[in-house]
């Protein structure tokens, strides 16, 4: 009789992924270094969330935090310096499925990927952007980067930096279209991992701006940030990120501000009494180019070929 | 063994030795070819043949030569026929086999040339051979796709010569693979002796005895076994009888075109030929020989006397000890000798003894303590004849034998065995030693003594009771005692109680029982007044007397009403909207409402389209005509189009108005479903309507499953693309050119990539059964894809005499639809399963879950019964239309095993109502077949009919998507004029010839949920009632007429007879209306009334018309079938008006209890009221203030409240008592830790120190082991980690790294 056999185990056997099964080789970072801490957070987001490692995607250009995709057990694209969002665009519009994380640095993306950057937001498909910013470039042995503070000595500029730096949340929140602006420290795990947390669920391209050290080149800004905590003002919100109290405690400073004004958000960015902590804009209703890209995905070659048969048969010669 | 040849048998390979009955090893064998057993009916069989798959029937000779299904053309489909050979010339050949294994190679053989010929075939097997047991060969796989693989290239010739060469070449092909012989004849014996024997079947297998016996004793003969028995293959008979002189044919029959004729056809070189019965056979041939040449007695085995076995199959501790008892009792009989062959074998105890005093009659003998011990393995210990002494309680043979296992029975039958059976002592009885089981062992050896000395029935009790003397003279008379009760306990089991054929599959013929027929109305003698009696003479009789009016009614005041209402025009045709996304509530609207409302939207536009306006009824009536003319089933656009244009012909418009009603036709199918299909009342509608609803069901689902699996195609595709680039041969320099193409292989070295290619292994390569598997799956999808109508995705079974002219379908005529129609599914369903099967595989597959161990089993067995509902929807759709005549008349039972199988088959009737023939026997609707179906449960059963098309879309939809069993009940109107058809059907309705119910198991768990007759007219009425207005002497009159059965018949001629006119001069008060006649009517028909309809002639006049009781009774019964229902639907039922006055009756009790609490109360109060006041008014007159007695009263506490009430509320006002918080433990800061939460995993301090410093399972630092770490490593972890969350605590008593400096350092950690 119909329905007698309902037992099909056609659901694959419950399956948990430890942390282990998300760590690829051993990270050869600097002990101190703040990647790791990112990392870190990285593996038990997955874990968490019981991401499948053959479901998720690093996508990094070149730089000390370019080398993450080596120490995640998962898919990894280690690709050119700046190129990072270009091919995780690539891989979003072809493979909608995967979880696609950047992580990208404040050389490779502010300074050569500057365009891809800029484009990358613009377009708003759907992926988590990590940019480990310590201010300066590590891997190359000192030298000034975007973000470097104005008077801070490098072996390109011995004598202070000339320029004041560019302020990779500014210039997010001035993009056309930017959907998830959230900031963050290396040293205080908890927030950060919440930080992650949230970019992840974003249905959209989450920006999340690591304000970390670096133990060999550590520069003056970082440092004062780290070892002062009235320096940084959390950003306090029901919408924003969600972490415990005893979290919160950690900061001196709070302030309300609701993600979804832009404004506001902007006005926070720019302000030089603290760096902002927090979830600094969110806007899920923004425009998704991934979601045109992939239309028609499914259609078959043979229909796609037949399709395209049929418009150029419209043209005569 | 017959049939076993163990000396040619050893070439064999692939085959698997098997002892079954004969029926059973062609069961076996037909599963193996078919992937399915036998099958019990032939017109299930045939259904699976027509599904394209292999089939075949075990049949007796007389259903099969009732039957036609063989004569199907194109069939593969073999059937064993039970009745001999030669039984009905049917099928284009017939093999007959002289063996079980015979029979076996002769279904390999005959499936092969079914495939070659293209037509079915027949083998048989004698009835004597088919239910022995024996010894078989069963063929294995790949022996099966050996034999079978090259024979399915249907040449269509078939006869004569041809075929038996063509029947030769499979034969000897079989031959060859099996490595027994077969051919056209089998020969054995001494093959150029002058005596000869030929026979086919069992006659064959007689003479190879009877051959072999006379070979023993001398006397060279010979033996020719016929195995194609049809065409009779004269040639190979002449070839192989050449030269004897003597021929036997060996034959039970006397039929003239039996075997006897074709020998003698063959045999034309003067050989004497005598016909002659199979049992007669050896004493014929040992009469005709010289005397003395041969002597049969001295062939005639004997039994061997010694080396008898006893076989105890144990039950507990006990069975040894009464292995030893048996043998010490039945050693007191003679010398019995044990030793050397006692042994225990696969837990039996065998025992070898002799015993002079019973060689004669001793047999082998087992005996068990309990029937279910008894197995083949130690009923093969005994030899045959051998017998079985059980200890069961159990009254009768066939009792008994139910308790046995059917493999059991059978050997037990085919060895000869007899079987005793001993009651069992009741234990309060046994009193021996203390041991229970003591007296059933004495009953059993009392039991096997009886068996050993009996040859029949009853069992002699004589060696018991020798043995019980003996036990006796040593003094043990309880022994002795028992061992003659279990003597007397023993019975012998009748043998027909073991025959095989009992667990053999039957298959059963019978027809269906006749229907339940009405009491016929009887002669009434009572003469009274003249006319009363001409009229109830009639309604008795239904006889026409002279004198009597023989008017016909014009029609029934009720049809009348009915037609004034114009109830069922107005939905006439009716338009399916739109029939790719059919809503229930929408989906059918009457084409006058489509249409109104298309033109009122185009005026509401601003367009005045006043031609279209004016002319809208006569488009509609064009557009009706048109729909009526045509096929069934149009687009509403095309409808349109072509009824514009014949109404802008018709109108002589000039031209502006040509042009005005051109771009309102033009708006008008704008504003329409254009790709609505309009339907008329027809008998072929409901099909046409169900096939449609059905397409837009399942073609969506069809479309999404391709497109799924065109996906999984590429999936699978990858993977196995992937496998080969990272494999060796993948990364060959030809390889990577081959990937790398043209362009790519100008600009690159493939043999320089290859060499730098590394070599070690990137991706996991695929197992090589998970590579195999997804090749397989690979082959299925894509062989689907490839055509993926291969099969119809509706099959339409039909009985001869119903025509449709139906959408594109595949459709085939049946006589036996119902029962062929689960044949048809299961074949279209293993057919669609394989894809179904690697479908799943893909999925599981693409996402790399899919695992052996789980999924390999389930995969193998899948069948349609454990699809998803989504995958059943994917199979192809069977279903069968019939008649509800056949259905009353023969077709119950295969209807019922229909729908008791569960499978999604949907069975559409048309039930014609008013019909001439069941005029002529009212009897026959009496059964209502739709509480038929209802009572099989799970089935959806539908009544509908064709006057309420919403009703009839909506449930032929809910049909269409029922994935189980369905029938559909549609009442079709008799054949009448079109303009009548929609009234009509009205009429059947509202008479309660054909309710409409719905029985949806799917729709709810109660009943009332299941079941649903709302849309019925009046439902809660047992008949509609309806208020006829008319003129009587100039004056308006107003009359109710109950719309009964009869009512909705009496336009027919069939009918006419049951009706006859009452002059007016003859009305009086003992005509009572027949709504009115039912109610009051006995059922012994002694009642004074007779009853009659309302008829309106043509002139408007109302008269009486007279029913017989005939059609009076007939519409009792629609009644009472219209009354189950309403019962079921909870209308005026009884056990509920019951339990609603019982609950009445107790409010009504309660009510005065209360009203009488009430007032006694009520007397209280103002008692006690008028007390107190009178107390106050004293207390305050006589108190010199009156103050303190002015002050109110104590508060009376409520009446009712609960007297622990106050006690709770006052305990609740009590403060609760303050549990004592437990005291929080004293932190302490002296030794080290770190807070975990905080760190950033950034290593300093484990690369630092790996024994003191380690990671959680948040890879976040904890103190493993403070021992593991000196008091400076710790204050240099604090210093270096960024996060500031180590914290070292103060230094332990003995670490002498702790300097005063770097405690100082470390405090400012802590």
């Amino acid at each position: 009789m119909y329905g007698l056999k309902t037992d099909w185990p056609e659901e694959a056997p419950p399956s948990y992924f430890t942390l282990d099964d998300y760590a690829g080789q051993v990270p050869r970072w600097c002990p101190g270094c703040g990647d790791h801490a990112v990392l870190t957070a990285v593996q038990r987001l997955c874990r968490d969330e019981q991401l499948e490692p053959e479901k998720s995607v690093f996508v990094s250009g070149i730089g000390c935090s370019s080398r993450l995709p080596h120490y995640m057990k998962a898919y990894g694209f280690h690709g050119l310096h700046g190129r990072a969002f270009p091919v995780a665009s690539g891989i979003r519009a072809r493979r909608p499925d995967l979880n696609i994380f950047v992580s990208t640095g404040d050389g490779d993306c502010c300074a050569i990927g500057a365009g891809h950057w800029v484009h990358a937001i613009h377009n708003n498909m759907k992926m988590v952007v990590l940019l480990f910013d310590n201010n300066v470039y590590g891997l190359t042995k000192n030298q000034t980067s975007p973000t470097s503070r104005r008077g801070q000595k490098t072996n390109t500029h011995p004598r202070g930096a000339w320029l004041d730096p560019i302020d990779p949340i500014q210039t997010t929140l001035g993009i056309t279209n930017v959907s998830f602006v959230a900031q963050t420290v290396d040293w205080n795990p908890p927030h950060l991992l919440a930080t992650v947390k949230a970019a992840h669920h974003h249905p959209g391209l989450a920006f999340v701006r690591v304000v970390q050290r670096c133990p060999h080149f550590p520069t003056e800004a970082v440092e004062r940030l780290r070892s002062d905590p009235t320096q940084l003002l959390l950003l306090d919100h029901p919408d924003g990120i969600e972490v415990d109290e005893a979290v919160k405690k950690a900061f001196k400073r709070r302030e309300a501000h609701d993600p979804a004004d832009l404004d506001a958000a902007r006005v926070l960015a720019g302000r030089a009494d603290g760096l902002p902590v927090g979830l600094l804009y969110r806007n899920e209703s923004a425009d998704r180019y991934d979601l045109y890209s992939v239309d028609g995905l499914a259609t078959p070659r043979k229909e796609k070929i037949e399709a395209l048969r049929e418009e150029l048969n419209r043209y005569r010669i | 063994m017959p049939g076993t040849r163990p000396e040619e048998s050893e070439a064999v390979t692939a085959e698997s030795l098997e002892v079954l009955s004969g029926f059973e090893a062609i069961a076996q064998v037909e599963r193996a070819i078919c992937g399915r057993a036998v099958s019990r009916s032939p017109a299930e069989a045939e259904g699976l043949a027509l599904a394209g798959l292999r089939a075949a029937s075990l049949s007796d000779g007389a259903a099969t030569a009732r039957g036609g299904p063989i004569a199907l053309a194109s069939v593969s489909c073999v059937h064993h026929v039970r009745g001999g050979a030669g039984c009905e010339p049917l099928g284009a050949f017939e093999l007959a086999a002289a063996s079980v294994q015979a029979a076996i190679d002769h279904s390999l053989a005959a499936h092969r040339l079914s495939g070659e010929l293209g037509l079915p075939g027949l083998c048989s097997l004698d009835p004597s051979l088919g239910e022995r047991l024996s010894l078989a060969r069963m063929p294995g796989s790949e022996l099966l796709a050996d034999a079978l693989g090259a024979g399915d290239k249907p040449a269509h010739e078939a006869g004569g010569e041809g075929l038996v060469d063509r029947a030769q070449g499979v034969l000897r092909s079989v031959a060859e693979r099996t490595g027994r012989p077969l051919d056209l004849v089998d020969r054995s014996g001494d093959d150029g002796a002058e005596l000869a024997m030929i026979g086919w079947g069992a006659g064959a297998a007689r003479a190879r005895e009877v051959v072999r016996t006379l070979g023993k004793g001398g006397v060279p003969a010979r033996a020719v076994s016929v195995n194609l028995a049809r065409p009779f293959p004269t040639r190979a008979v002449r070839d192989a009888l050449a030269g004897a002189r003597t021929v036997f044919v060996v034959e039970a029959t006397d039929a003239s075109d039996g075997l006897l004729e074709h020998v003698r056809n063959a045999v034309d070189d003067g050989s004497a030929i005598h016909r002659v019965s199979p049992s007669r056979l050896l004493a014929t041939v040992a009469e005709r020989l010289p005397e003395g040449a041969f002597d049969p007695e001295r062939l005639t085995p004997r039994p061997r006397r010694s080396d008898r076995r006893l076989v105890v199959l144990p039950a507990g501790p006990w069975g040894d000890e009464t292995a030893r008892r048996l043998a010490a009792i039945m050693g007191r009989l003679g010398p019995l000798r044990l030793g050397r062959r006692l042994r225990r074998r696969r837990g039996s105890t065998v025992l070898a003894w002799e015993s002079d005093a019973l060689a004669e009659r001793s047999r082998d003998l087992l005996v068990a303590a309990d029937p279910a011990l008894l197995g083949p393995r130690a009923l093969r210990l005994l030899r045959p004849h051998g017998a079985v002494v059980v200890v069961s309680p159990a009254d009768s043979s066939d009792e008994f034998a139910r308790l046995l296992h059917p493999e059991i029975r059978a050997l037990l039958h085919e060895r000869d065995l007899r079987v005793f059976w001993v009651a069992p002592p009741e234990v309060a009885e046994c009193e021996i030693g203390g041991e229970v089981d003591a007296a059933s062992s004495f009953a059993l050896a009392g039991g096997a003594l009886a068996a050993l000395s009996s040859e029949g029935e009853p069992p002699s009790a004589e060696a018991a009771e020798r043995a019980a003397e003996d036990l006796e003279a040593e003094g043990r008379g309880d022994a002795a005692r028992w061992l003659r009760e279990g003597a007397r306990r023993t019975r012998c089991v009748e043998c027909e109680a073991l025959a095989p054929s009992r667990h053999l599959e039957e298959v059963d013929f019978r027809p269906a029982p006749t229907l339940p027929r009405l009491p016929e109305p009887v002669d009434d003698p009572e003469e009274r007044e003249r006319w009363a009696a001409r009229i109830r003479r009639f309604h008795r009789t239904g006889r026409l007397t002279s004198g009597a009016g023989s008017r016909r009614p014009s029609r029934a005041a009720a049809l009348d009403i009915l037609a004034g209402a114009a109830v069922g025009h107005r939905q006439h045709p009716f338009v399916l909207v739109p029939p790719e996304a059919p809503e229930a509530e929408t989906a059918a609207r009457g084409l006058r409402d489509v249409l109104g409302e298309a033109v009122a939207a185009v005026q509401a536009d601003g367009r005045e389209a006043r031609v279209l306006l004016d002319n809208l009824e006569r488009l509609t009536f064009l557009a009706s005509r048109l729909v009526a003319r045509g096929a069934c089933g149009v687009r509403l656009g095309r409808l349109l189009g072509e009824a514009g244009r014949r109404l802008a012909g018709e109108l002589e418009l000039s031209e502006e108005g040509e042009r005005a009603l051109s771009d309102d036709l033009t708006e008008l199918r704008r504003r329409v479903p254009g790709d609505g299909m309009v339907f008329d009342l027809r008998s072929d509608m409901p099909l046409h309507l169900y096939l449609t609803l059905l397409e837009s069901v399942r073609a969506p689902l069809a479309q999404r499953f391709l497109k799924e699996i065109e996906k999984l195609r590429e999936r699978l595709r990858d993977l196995l693309q992937l496998d080969r680039m990272g494999s060796r041969e993948g990364r060959t320099a030809d390889a990577l050119a081959a990937t790398l193409g043209s362009t790519g292989a100008e600009r690159l070295d493939p043999e320089a990539l290859a060499r730098t290619l590394p070599a070690g292994p990137g991706s996991e390569p695929l197992a090589p059964a998970r590579r195999r598997r997804i090749r397989q799956t690979l082959r299925i999808l894509e062989r689907h894809l490839k055509q993926p109508e291969a099969l119809p995705r509706v099959f339409l079974l039909r009985p001869p005499g119903i025509r449709l002219s139906v959408p594109p379908c595949e459709q085939q005529e049946h006589a036996n639809p119902l029962a062929a129609a689960v044949g048809l599914f299961d074949g279209l369903a293993q057919r669609m399963v394989t894809v179904l099967g690697a479908a799943r595989v893909a999925r599981l597959e693409a996402e790399g879950h899919y695992r052996p161990e789980l999924h390999d089993e389930p995969l193998a067995a899948l069948d349609w019964e454990a699809l998803t509902a989504e995958e059943l929807n994917l199979l192809p759709a069977v279903a069968v239309v019939t008649s509800g005549r056949r259905l009353r008349e023969g077709e119950q039972a295969p209807l019922s095993e229909l729908l008791r199988s569960s499978r999604p088959v949907h069975v559409i009737v048309q039930d014609r109502v008013g019909a001439a023939d069941e005029a002529q026997d009212l009897s026959r609707f009496h059964m209502d077949l739709g509480y038929l179906v209802m009572a099989h449960r799970e089935a959806l059963a539908v009544g509908s009919s064709l006057a309420r098309p919403a009703r009839l879309t909506e449930d032929l939809l809910r049909a269409a998507r029922a994935l189980r069993p369905a029938v559909i009940l549609v009442s079709i109107p008799a054949l009448r004029p079109t303009s009548w058809r929609p009234l009509l059907a009205e009429a059947a309705l509202q008479g309660r010839a054909s309710p409409e119910f719905r029985y949806d198991p799917d729709a709810g768990s109660s009943w009332a949920d299941r079941f649903d007759l709302r849309d019925n007219p009046q439902p809660e009425r047992a008949w509609p009632v309806h208020t006829l207005a008319y003129l009587e002497d100039g004056v308006e009159k107003t009359l109710d007429v109950a719309l009964t059965f009869a009512d909705a018949v009496a336009h027919e001629p069939a009918y006419a007879r049951h009706l006859q006119i009452i002059p007016r001069v003859a009305w009086d008060d003992t005509q009572l209306p027949l709504a009115d006649y039912l109610e009051r009517a006995n059922p012994e028909g002694r009642e004074p009334w007779v009853p009659y309809l309302w008829l309106i002639d043509g002139r408007g006049i109302l008269q009486r018309a007279v029913v017989t009781r005939a059609l009076a009774m007939a519409c009792a019964d629609r009644r009472r079938g219209w009354r189950v229902l309403q019962e079921l639907a909870g209308y005026e039922n009884v056990f509920a008006q019951r339990a609603a006055a019982e609950a009445h009756a107790e409010a009504e009790l309660r009510r005065g209890e209360l009203v009488r609490e009430h007032g006694e109360e009520l007397d209280r109060a103002r008692r006690e009221g008028a007390h107190e006041s009178m107390e106050r008014l004293a207390a305050v007159l006589m108190s010199p203030d009156g103050l303190a007695a002015a002050a109110p009263a104590p508060v009376r506490p409520v009446v009712g409240l609960p007297a622990e009430a106050p006690v709770a509320a006052a305990a609740a006002a009590e403060p609760a008592p303050i549990e004592e918080a437990p005291e929080e433990e004293t932190l302490s800061f002296d030794e080290p830790y770190i807070d975990s939460a905080l760190c950033t995993t950034c290593n300093e301090c484990t690369e630092l120190n790996g024994r003191l410093f380690h990671y959680n399972a948040d890879k976040q630092a904890f103190i493993a082991d403070p021992a593991a770490g000196t008091f400076a490593e710790l204050v240099k972890a604090s210093e270096l980690c960024p996060a500031r969350c180590i914290h070292p605590g103060k230094p332990r008593s003995d670490d002498s790294t702790a300097t005063p400096e770097l405690i100082a350092r470390a405090a400012a950690f802590n």
